[in-house]
């Protein structure tokens, strides 16, 4: 062992580890503490994301604003689609790579952020039409 | 070895980086589940309320359980499983408004 470093060991999965979800937790080894971390605070940041999206699509059905009405509801429909497929992608991305890490597979690639700029850009042309031909 | 023990390594910093982005997160989804009181009544009448309340009240129990488990290494699967459905149950009741809004008025 190298010195000046803490022992470093491996946990293999017991009986008794009952940390959830097992399709996560129940195959491969604890990776090094700053893996998990990481992918944890990459989930949190599409949750954010999620919230934004959430929020951007609330307010324009919410509020009064010079846009053509069903122009704006269709912006609005595809944010908040965008919001609430983040969420999910977040869930199921977080689990993806966890089991990946524990595995020491490849990392799967990320395709959520095309998805997500592609609909925030379309969303963003069916508002500029739209103020438009208000 | 009776009880599973996490990999002890040098984590530095990140257990306190992660504990704030819980809290960021944390409150992104209290801040969005007020304002969805407010804003989704009109679609979701009482409903929006007690979105309100079960999103508010989740989000202050992972920020309370995020900062507690920052000081040793437990795993995030239970964590991500409730911040993924508050965020899921907000994202519901945005999808509602949105929907029913324009049939509302």
């Amino acid at each position: 062992m190298p010195a000046g470093r803490r022992a470093i060991l491996r946990h293999v999965p017991t009986t008794t580890d009952r940390r959830r979800p097992r399709r996560v937790y129940g195959v491969g080894t604890d990776p090094d503490a700053r893996f998990s971390l990481a992918n944890e605070r990459t989930f949190l940041a599409w949750v954010r994301t999620s919230i934004a999206l959430l929020a951007a699509g609330v307010a324009l059905e919410a509020l009064e604003l010079p846009v053509h009405a069903v122009l704006r509801w269709c912006a609005s429909i595809l944010l908040v689609l965008l919001g609430v497929l983040a969420a999910a992608w977040a869930w199921v991305a977080w689990a993806r790579v966890e089991r990946a890490v524990r595995t020491g597979a490849p990392l799967p690639p990320p395709v959520a952020g095309a998805v997500v700029s592609v609909g925030v850009g379309v969303a963003g042309l069916l508002l500029l039409v739209g103020l438009l031909v208000a | 070895m009776t009880s599973p023990a996490r990999h002890v390594g040098d984590a530095g910093l990140q257990p306190q980086r992660t504990d704030l982005a819980w809290r960021r997160t944390a409150l992104s989804l209290a801040g969005g589940s007020v304002a969805a009181g407010k804003v989704l009544e009109l679609v979701l009448g009482g409903g929006s309320w007690a979105l309100a309340v079960v999103g508010t009240g989740l989000a202050g129990v992972l920020a309370v359980v995020a900062h507690r488990r920052s000081r040793r290494e437990v795993a995030g699967g239970r964590l991500v499983a409730t911040c993924a459905v508050t965020a899921l149950l907000l994202g519901l009741g945005a999808l509602a408004f949105v929907v029913g809004a324009p049939l509302v008025r």
